[in-house]
């Protein structure tokens, strides 16, 4: 089948009445996850993966890839009403689009925000479709060997670029790592850490693990400063013509969305970061370059463009290596693996043989997941702001309720949910002691698949380490991943000592 | 100035550097008694050692450099002062009585999950987590308790019947 009856069949096939009205209500919720802060894309995809058990791969596949594209583009909701971003990923949006709404502009700042959701969101995923099968087509040639450089590099990168603390991030990369040994070893099946229990033979299941870090940490979170909540004022939204926002604005803005595009899609392919970091830097850059830097900060247009265009356009830079490597960039993107496998699937090259029509699938899933995203935030406008209002007192205790569900549904069975609890509570630790979450989530996600590679690439050189250094791919993997651990510990090392004098 | 007085995120490194450290070494001991090769030149015993000794000195690092009172510098000079603040504020603003109730309730559900049931332990669960998250005194109780039997009823025939998933029936085995 050629490429282009192959992108006409998978759009057929996502529209579909079943798999349009999973994508529909997929978007719907993921906007509604996005908007309500604390609430997050992670949450909502790990909350609804039981649910696609019963579904076929596609339309199960799809409406997780339906949860993400709402979830990251609700933020922008309560960070223009309420000043506080309802993920991280919108942080920036609420410098600009909340003195927009105070002007009493909300409703154009929502439409700015949501053409700028927009574009990036389609942007990136033209990209991804044109580029990640090209990058599983190279991907296929890799052994062992380059898969392992590949893995150290991802998780170098996590630590040296993500958090506030090189040391605390390796930290938890280790401990991340150190989880992932828990079980039956790869390659020769030594039981490890079990201590005699059946339970951990398997190891830590991802989707129990991924739910406590991600849900359970959020309700001790909320726990902890109950008394701050219902005390947020919503911003009236105001009736505009269209999005209030014309195509010559859009046209003028052009720089503008190109840049925040290609910051988001960079940002996105790197592991760790994603959207979190893009809307910022995207911001800083758009704020820098800007010929009236004062505006920004008192509603600027280019303020909420920047980082919506870029969170947005981040999706698709972190879906590439996720579907063409098999390796998540993120933790939405870690519980999206833990999706493919839970249906049987292996993200990476060689689904892009034995399971194209799904990868494309995917792809139209994204196009039209966007349409959907902006038909909804269009005409739906009031409905998410009235979610808003839910007491999140009552919302957080339904939504742990269903995650024990769900991580009971994962393998049928009562460990997984006392899990859940085990990880909240280590997650609320790490984050009451600054230690980042990301480069443990994504060293307990590839653990054993960078052992796996390592032994089996032991095993392919015949126990030579140097092999690892004379392969170009993976020499130059793992040469850029020392650069980057050399590089974040020599910045570490200049604070140090600026801190010292 | 030189800084002799720890404070309090100094103090928070230096048990998180010790208390790695000393995992990394019950860690370790436990690597140590694997297999050192099997069909393999590494074996199963080789990542979990090295793990081990990068969380001794990773933890060793971590404690020794809070003790000089630099931990924050570490993280980010720029952000010490703020960060520091924002802690001090945390401090007085935590609520540990909810965390700990949370926790207590979580654990309670979690353990009696397997032998009284999902629909019991999940009502019970949502009726006092959310008496546990309400804000303010006025506390709708009669709304709470609704809340949490309809919801926990529904989700268990929601998984029953819609996604054909058998949650735990515990002492309603009879029943349901």
């Amino acid at each position: 089948m050629d490429i282009l009856s192959l992108i006409g069949s998978s759009f057929l096939t996502v529209l579909t009445p079943s798999t349009l009205l999973m994508l529909i209500v997929g978007v719907g919720v993921g906007i509604v996850f996005g908007a309500i802060p604390g609430l997050s894309a992670s949450m909502a995809i790990a909350l609804f993966l039981p649910m696609t058990f019963s579904m076929d791969v596609t339309n199960g596949i799809c409406t997780l890839v339906a949860l993400y594209v709402g979830g990251v583009s609700g933020g922008l909701v309560s960070a223009i009403l309420l000043k506080m971003p309802g993920t991280s990923g919108s942080v920036a949006t609420t410098f600009d689009g909340y003195p927009m709404a105070q002007k009493g502009q909300a409703g154009r700042a929502i439409g700015i925000a949501v053409i700028s959701s927009f574009t990036g969101g389609m942007a990136s995923f033209l990209v991804l479709m044109f580029v990640a099968p090209q990058l599983a087509n190279v991907a296929l040639k890799f052994s062992a060997v380059e898969y392992f450089a590949v893995i150290v590099f991802a998780i170098m990168m996590v630590f040296s670029l993500a958090g506030r603390s090189v040391l605390k991030g390796i930290i938890a990369a280790i401990l991340g790592l150190m989880v992932s040994t828990v079980g039956v070893s790869p390659v020769d099946g030594v039981l490890r850490f079990t201590f005699g229990t059946t339970e951990l033979l398997n190891g830590f299941s991802i989707l129990p693990t991924l739910i406590g870090l991600f849900a359970v940490t959020e309700l001790f979170g909320l726990a902890e400063q109950k008394h701050k909540m219902g005390t947020e004022k919503i911003i009236e939204l105001t009736k505009v013509k269209g999005f209030g926002f014309s195509f010559r604005e859009f046209w003028e803005h052009k720089f503008t969305f190109l840049r925040s595009f290609l910051i988001g899609l960079g940002i996105g392919i790197l592991p760790g970061i994603g959207d979190t970091a893009s809307n910022m830097v995207s911001y800083s850059v758009a704020k820098t370059t800007s010929k009236h830097p004062e505006e920004f900060g008192h509603g600027a247009v280019d303020g909420i463009i920047a980082p919506e265009c870029a969170n947005n356009s981040s999706i698709g830079g972190a879906l590439i290596p996720l579907l063409s490597l098999g390796i998540p960039g993120d933790g939405v993107t870690a519980i999206i693996l833990g999706g493919f496998m839970i249906h049987g699937l292996t993200p990476g090259p060689l689904l892009f043989t034995t399971n194209r029509e799904l990868v494309y699938s995917i792809f139209a899933a994204l196009i039209v997941c966007n349409f959907i995203m902006l038909a909804l935030e269009y005409f739906g406008m009031r409905g998410f702001v009235k979610m808003l209002r839910i007491p999140k007192h009552i919302l957080l205790p339904v939504i742990i309720l269903m995650c024990m569900v769900g991580a009971f549904a994962a393998n049928n069975r009562v460990f997984d949910v006392k899990t859940i609890v085990l990880f909240g509570l280590l997650g609320y630790v790490m984050k009451r002691l600054d230690v980042p979450v990301a480069p443990f989530v994504l060293s307990f996600v590839l653990g054993t698949l960078l052992e796996t590679n390592l032994r089996r690439g032991i095993m392919l050189t015949q126990g030579s380490f140097t092999a690892f250094f004379t392969r170009p791919i993976a020499a130059a993997f793992l040469i850029a991943a020392v650069a980057a651990l050399l590089f974040s510990l020599i910045k570490t090392y200049r604070n140090y000592k600026k801190g010292t004098q | 100035m030189r800084q002799k007085k720890w404070n309090i995120k100094n103090k928070e490194d230096f048990f998180l550097g010790l208390i790695f450290a000393a995992f990394g070494v019950c860690y370790l001991l436990e690597s140590i008694r694997l297999p050192d090769k099997g069909i393999d030149a590494l074996g199963a015993g080789f990542l979990p050692e090295i793990l081990g000794g990068l969380a001794i000195l990773c933890g060793g690092i971590l404690a020794v450099v809070s003790v000089k009172g630099r931990a924050n510098e570490i993280s980010e000079i720029s952000m010490a002062e703020e960060k520091v603040t924002e802690s001090e504020t945390q401090e007085e603003e935590t609520n540990w009585k909810a965390v700990g109730l949370s926790l207590v309730l979580l654990l309670a559900a979690v353990f009696s999950i397997e032998y009284v049931g999902f629909v019991i332990v999940g009502a019970l669960y949502l009726f006092f987590q959310i008496l546990i998250l309400s804000p303010g005194k006025d506390k709708k109780i009669w709304i709470y308790a609704v809340i949490a039997v309809g919801v926990s009823i529904a989700v268990y025939l929601l998984f029953k019947y819609a996604f054909h998933i058998m949650l735990p029936n515990g002492l309603l085995k009879n029943i349901m």
